[in-house]
């Protein structure tokens, strides 16, 4: 699985991470090609946050390889991969506070911006139209997301469901070529995952490579184009998902039987 | 007796202009996320920089304001290089001890800074030279409020780690933030200076950092203006109130204090209360309460 093709999004190799004593990751090599929705499945304490914190450069990995779109990358850390174009979500929703809902979305088109401080403190026209454009662009961003009518709302104050889709909005804004998504239907139910799902699936026309961490199979199934099963911080399976979860290792990891 | 009532009112507006200078130099850094007394470090530096140069040298007023300015945002920079690795309450302390620090330098420097005998200023500050510099200090914020600067530190404040998701150079802001602060604290510590008149050691000591922020805190730190509010109750004010009370000073600032920490906690300036007031008026609404309700359904 090692090398990849000039089209993948993400390519790891042999990547490993412990805690103290604890080996949280063994040697974990995944390949996620352009254009496609990529699920990480697993039970609780497989690996699977940790794995995301890696690629999305909380983390320092202790040995392995990442490749971003063809380039090395497993030496930079969080702020140069957003530049690259990595943007994520978290499983515990992580807004910033005291911010409106499109103010928030605006704050994650920061890496688009391109108006330096002298102009910014100038109030040049360019810096102006700047301003109205990331406007623009989040008033969009959040039509996508369907949250336009919550515009001018304190983010803190909406519902769970729509907090999830404020976090997925902010990172579509600085128009990531790769979206790490950590589980964006924990605690909703199931009408709200559905929009998730199909929120998620739409990003594929987009261009993004999306990946996933999900808990919800029946989510995988529906949007993924293909699912990698971490156990104990290893793959056990890598395939599309009608039949990854039909084989024995996965069930057994799953289900103990 | 109405000669010395004005006299009274202009020294306080003038202490309470100064005062909101020092002040905001400390809310760029809050901004930053960064617990920080160094204002007064970067204060002193500035008006001893400035005196010397005043006296020895015979600049005016403004090349000092800008001589001031630079020594404030050179020793910040070194400073904020050194340790923005420590963590929030670390750092504090490790700015206190700056403070002490830069007290033991100018009672030491005695060449340049006249030593525990301190120093006469040579040049006095006018109110409309105050007015005039917290206005561009006030200006220069809120344009950086509406920059790519302001979204970053903003980010940087309130989360670290998503800040750095959405490619926000969290250390550089950080370090960029205690820079301004020190200009700013710079160019306040000569306007202090042409203030008093006569500067020691004790000009920049513990004092005036539980002052400064005591200005931002409770004047309400997550708008610059916070900062010009607060500075105007907790500077100004207790200059003007000390001629009917002796110790009025203390009392006042004490009990002001309390109050404020008890019942405005997020400070006097509070644009996050405003914000969460005005979304329950509208949910409380008939329109806003159609809008929930539609919200529930869907």
């Amino acid at each position: 699985m090692s090398g990849g093709q000039d089209g993948d999004a993400l390519v790891i190799d042999g990547l490993a991470k412990r805690f103290g004593g604890l080996s949280v990751l063994g040697s974990v090599a995944l390949t996620v090609p352009r254009d496609a929705v990529f699920g990480v499945a697993g039970p609780n304490g497989a690996g699977k946050t940790t794995l995301l914190n890696i690629i999305s450069g909380l983390l320092p990995a202790d040995a392995g390889t990442i490749t971003l779109f063809g380039e090395p990358c497993h030496h930079l850390r969080a702020t140069a991969l957003a530049r690259m174009g990595v943007a994520r979500t978290f499983q515990n929703i992580r807004l910033l506070r005291g911010l409106t809902v499109a103010e928030q979305v605006m704050a994650g088109g920061y890496r688009l911006r391109r108006v330096g401080a002298a102009r910014g403190l100038a109030g040049t026209p360019r810096a102006r139209a700047e301003q109205r454009d990331l406007r623009e662009r989040a008033m969009e961003v959040l039509a996508s997301v369907g949250l336009a009518d919550a515009a001018g709302r304190l983010a803190e104050t909406l519902p769970y469901g729509d907090q999830r889709r404020l976090e997925i909005a902010r990172a579509l804004m600085s128009k990531p070529r790769l979206l790490l998504l950590d589980e964006p239907t924990a605690g909703m139910n199931a009408a709200d995952w559905a929009g998730i799902g199909e929120l998620v699936a739409g990003l594929r026309r987009t261009g993004t490579a999306v990946v996933v961490v999900e808990h919800n199979m029946r989510l995988i199934q529906e949007i993924c184009d293909q699912v990698a099963v971490l156990a104990s911080g290893e793959v056990i399976a890598c395939d599309v998902p009608a039949r990854c979860l039909r084989r024995p290792e996965v069930r057994k990891a799953y289900f103990g039987k | 007796m109405a000669a010395t009532q004005l006299a009274l009112l202009f020294s306080a507006i003038e202490f309470a202009l100064v005062g909101a200078i020092l002040a905001l130099s400390t809310y760029v850094t809050l901004w930053a996320g960064l617990l920080s007394f160094a204002t007064v470090s970067f204060a002193a530096t500035g008006a001893f920089t400035a005196t010397h140069l005043m006296s020895e040298a015979g600049f005016g007023l403004w090349p000092a304001l800008a001589a001031g300015g630079l020594g404030g945002g050179v020793l910040a920079a070194a400073a904020g290089l050194l340790l923005i690795r420590l963590d929030s309450h670390w750092l504090a302390l490790a700015t206190v001890a700056l403070i002490l620090v830069t007290r033991v330098v100018v009672v030491n420097l005695g060449d340049l800074t006249g030593g525990s005998e301190g120093r006469i200023v040579p040049v006095k500050v006018e109110l409309w030279q105050l007015v005039l510099v917290l206005g561009l200090v006030c200006l220069f914020l809120a344009r950086l409020a509406r920059s790519r600067f302001g979204t970053a530190a903003v980010a940087t404040r309130e989360d670290p780690t998503a800040a750095a998701t959405m490619g926000v150079p969290v250390r550089r802001v950080q370090t960029a933030a205690f820079a301004i602060s020190g200009v700013i604290g710079g160019i306040g510590g000569v306007l202090q200076a042409g203030l008093l008149r006569y500067i020691d050691p004790d000009s920049f000591y513990i004092d005036l950092a539980v002052t400064v922020i005591a200005c931002v805190v409770l004047g309400g730190a997550y708008h610059w203006f916070g900062s010009v509010i607060g500075a105007i109750v907790f500077t100004g004010l207790p200059v003007y109130v000390n001629q009917f009370i002796g110790q009025g000073q203390s009392i006042i600032n004490g009990v002001l204090l309390l109050v404020i920490m008890i019942w405005v906690p997020g400070g006097l300036i509070d644009p996050l209360r405003w914000r969460r007031l005005r979304e329950r008026r509208s949910a409380a609404s008939p329109a806003g309460a159609a809008r929930e309700v539609a919200e529930v359904r869907s």
